[in-house]
């Protein structure tokens, strides 16, 4: 419970600080400390497997890419960096709205008995590396080449964008 | 609202010149005052303290993992409608994407079933593809437009 309480009040409160803060920089900062949050709840829910790779994936490698092109974009260029205070009031309004119909809508299930039980307990095995190959391997083996190929065109798709135009 | 003869260059529309950009771009980049730091710390202090008294004693359900997960897809969604820098908006949407893998995990472990953990590597999977391609686009539109800002990219406006 304690670990709920405190990295769930962390992941929130870094996710809130970000949208309002005008530092790429920082909010790229705090997307890392939201992202390591989430990564101790996927602990406290028992995925080992997907704690260890939500650091490698989340934290290591794409807020990094995210700070590479800030960087690239020009750390001396001060609009990249920061924004104008352009926040109307339509856009608050518009999207105050927007997440009050979201969480009026999902509220009411949420609030039913059955997700209100205690979490039953589980095999020791429940989150690791070996029980997730397993599934990976077995029941989704199509999904994960499919995967495999769309890292691929990723990676050609970007080589495509990042060469320069000849003029 | 703007001719097709006439687009703004990058950054005439909004309300602010060069020279305020110049003049305001110090003050934000210089480190933020401390004693706004140590308040915004004071306040998530308080909040964990009275979130916990209200939960004390409880064990964690389903219902607040997914809570917690609607929560914070929330104000991803909210940064994607009020922030204009390109690049945040994509951070904002890696927010989404992780909220809906709390709530994957939080019902593999309800019902035991792993197949919720492989849905979520999917989806890093699939936001890390998304993410490299976005940010390529971003770099070859700043190449050409000199602007990570959403608002100035009105070409193929109606």
């Amino acid at each position: 419970m304690t670990l709920f309480v405190v990295f769930g009040a962390l992941a929130l409160g870094a996710a809130v600080a970000m949208i309002f803060q005008r530092n790429s920089v920082h909010a790229a900062l705090l997307l890392v400390l939201n992202l390591l949050s989430v990564a101790v709840l996927f602990l406290s829910l028992g995925a080992e497997f997907l704690f260890a790779s939500q650091i490698i994936v989340y934290a290591g490698a794409i807020v990094v890419l995210f700070l590479f092109v800030i960087m690239l974009l020009g750390v001396d260029r001060s609009e990249v960096i920061t924004e104008p205070r352009t926040f109307q009031r339509r856009q608050i309004v518009i999207g105050g709205l927007s997440a009050v119909v979201l969480i009026g809508a999902v509220a009411p299930v949420l609030t039913s008995k059955t997700l209100s039980e205690k979490l039953p307990s589980v095999p020791k095995t429940f989150g690791s590396a070996e029980t997730i190959g397993g599934v990976l391997f077995q029941t989704y083996l199509l999904p994960f080449e499919l995967t495999g190929l769309l890292l691929l065109v990723a990676t050609v798709g970007i080589l495509m964008l990042a060469k320069k135009n000849p003029r | 609202m703007t001719d097709a003869t006439n687009i703004p260059a990058a950054g005439e529309r909004h309300g602010w010149d060069e020279a305020t950009i110049e003049a305001e771009a110090p003050l934000s980049v210089a480190p933020r005052h401390l004693p706004r730091a140590l308040m915004a710390a004071a306040a998530a202090l308080i909040l964990v303290v009275i979130v916990g008294i209200v939960l004390h004693g409880r064990q964690p359900t389903v219902a607040m993992y997914v809570w917690l997960s609607m929560l914070i897809f929330v104000v991803g969604a909210f940064g994607v409608l009020i922030r204009r820098n390109a690049l945040v908006l994509f951070m904002c949407i890696e927010l989404m994407l992780n909220a809906a893998n709390i709530a994957f995990v939080a019902f593999a472990r309800a019902s035991g079933n792993v197949e919720g953990h492989a849905i979520v590597l999917f989806v890093m999977i699939v936001a890390a593809a998304e993410v490299a391609v976005g940010l390529a686009i971003i770099v070859s539109i700043f190449r050409r437009r000199h602007s990570a800002n959403v608002d100035d990219l009105t070409t193929l406006k109606w």
